[in-house]
């Protein structure tokens, strides 16, 4: 089955409004180890994706906050349309 | 038709698969000694990476799980080959990764991210010499003036928050000797960094970024994670 299909913008652009998203994009997309460049730089719509979010940082007023609570450290990331929930959750920031 | 392709989402130190774990396409995450390392996969018969949020979600959900059990190498999305392909590869670089697990073995990392508390200014309005939002139009004759006066002002307020944005880091840095950094990463930030740090002190770079809000009024300081250690493998200059 294509996973093609699972690429929506409309999806991506909500996601935005969680600025932590960016921070997820840039690890994966940016960071990590590069077995082999020619295929990680051949995924489809990557760029795509990736300038899109950068493209809304600038508008998110939304500050996030790490969770410094040690126990949902524990917890595993839920995948969730509204973004990281889990050991990332993001807490709104105070002020 | 076999399942042929694999994608791989870290190298770990665990030897065991990591509970009942889903990956990309709803496939079971598995770890296998592959090429001299263990490796955190799923298997697939065909598979389109689109960079989906959704992908990308359960790419970090499988990396964090393997953090969890143990050091975890991450591996750039996209990492879908045949399995005698990945573990060549891995092969080639075990002793690389094998030295990343070691170095990152229980830490984290911690990113920093600082954006400029002014509207007004470049990094988070526009580009330089882009015209801010709500400026009024210049008119005949003293455009020239205008853009000096923007121009002047930008720099200021750019200057500020510039300063301002390496105090932050360089306070967090003094907690967390292994960092990296970014300056002007992307239209908007002024800075962002990641530090690797032992799990208990994710709590210690909380409270100095709180004590940093306080007094450095100029920016804005978003502190995230913890993550896999991202930012610290794949043979960077550390």
């Amino acid at each position: 089955m294509s996973m093609r299909d699972g690429f929506n913008e409309e999806s991506v652009l909500d996601l935005a409004g969680d600025a932590t998203v960016v921070d997820l994009v840039d690890r994966l997309l940016d960071r990590g180890v590069v077995l082999a460049a020619e295929i990680t730089l051949a995924v489809a719509d990557v760029d795509l994706v990736h300038v899109s979010l950068r493209a809304l940082l600038g508008t998110s007023d939304r500050a996030l906050r790490m969770s410094a609570d040690p126990s949902r450290d524990r917890e595993p990331a839920t995948l969730t349309t509204e973004g990281l929930t889990g050991s990332r959750a993001p807490l709104p920031r105070h002020g | 038709m076999a399942e042929s392709l694999v994608y791989c989402y870290a190298v770990t130190d665990a030897a065991h698969d990591l509970g009942d774990l889903r990956g990309l396409d709803d496939a079971p995450v598995l770890v296998r000694f592959l090429g001299g390392v263990h490796a955190a996969l799923s298997r697939h018969r065909d598979l389109v990476l689109g960079a989906s949020t959704d992908q990308l979600l359960r790419c970090a959900a499988v990396t964090d799980s393997a953090m969890e059990h143990g050091s975890a190498v991450p591996l750039r999305f996209g990492t879908l080959m045949e399995e005698d392909q990945l573990a060549a590869l891995l092969a080639q670089r075990a002793e690389e990764l094998r030295a990343d697990l070691h170095f990152v073995r229980g830490r984290v990392e911690v990113g920093l991210r600082v954006t400029s508390a002014s509207t007004e200014d470049p990094a988070t309005v526009g580009s330089p010499g882009r015209m801010p939002r709500g400026d009024p139009a210049p008119q005949p004759g003293d455009g020239r003036e205008h853009m000096r006066r923007l121009q002047r002002r930008e720099r200021e307020s750019t200057s500020a928050s510039e300063l301002a944005a390496d105090r932050c880091h360089e306070r967090l840095a003094q907690h967390a000797p292994t960092h990296r950094l970014w300056r002007r990463p992307r239209e908007g930030v002024l800075l962002t960094a990641a530090y690797l740090v032992e799990r208990a002190q994710v709590d210690e770079l909380a409270a100095v970024v709180d004590e940093l809000e306080r007094h450095e009024t100029t920016v804005r300081l978003a502190l995230t994670g913890p993550w896999a250690p991202y930012s610290f493998v794949g043979g960077i200059d550390r």
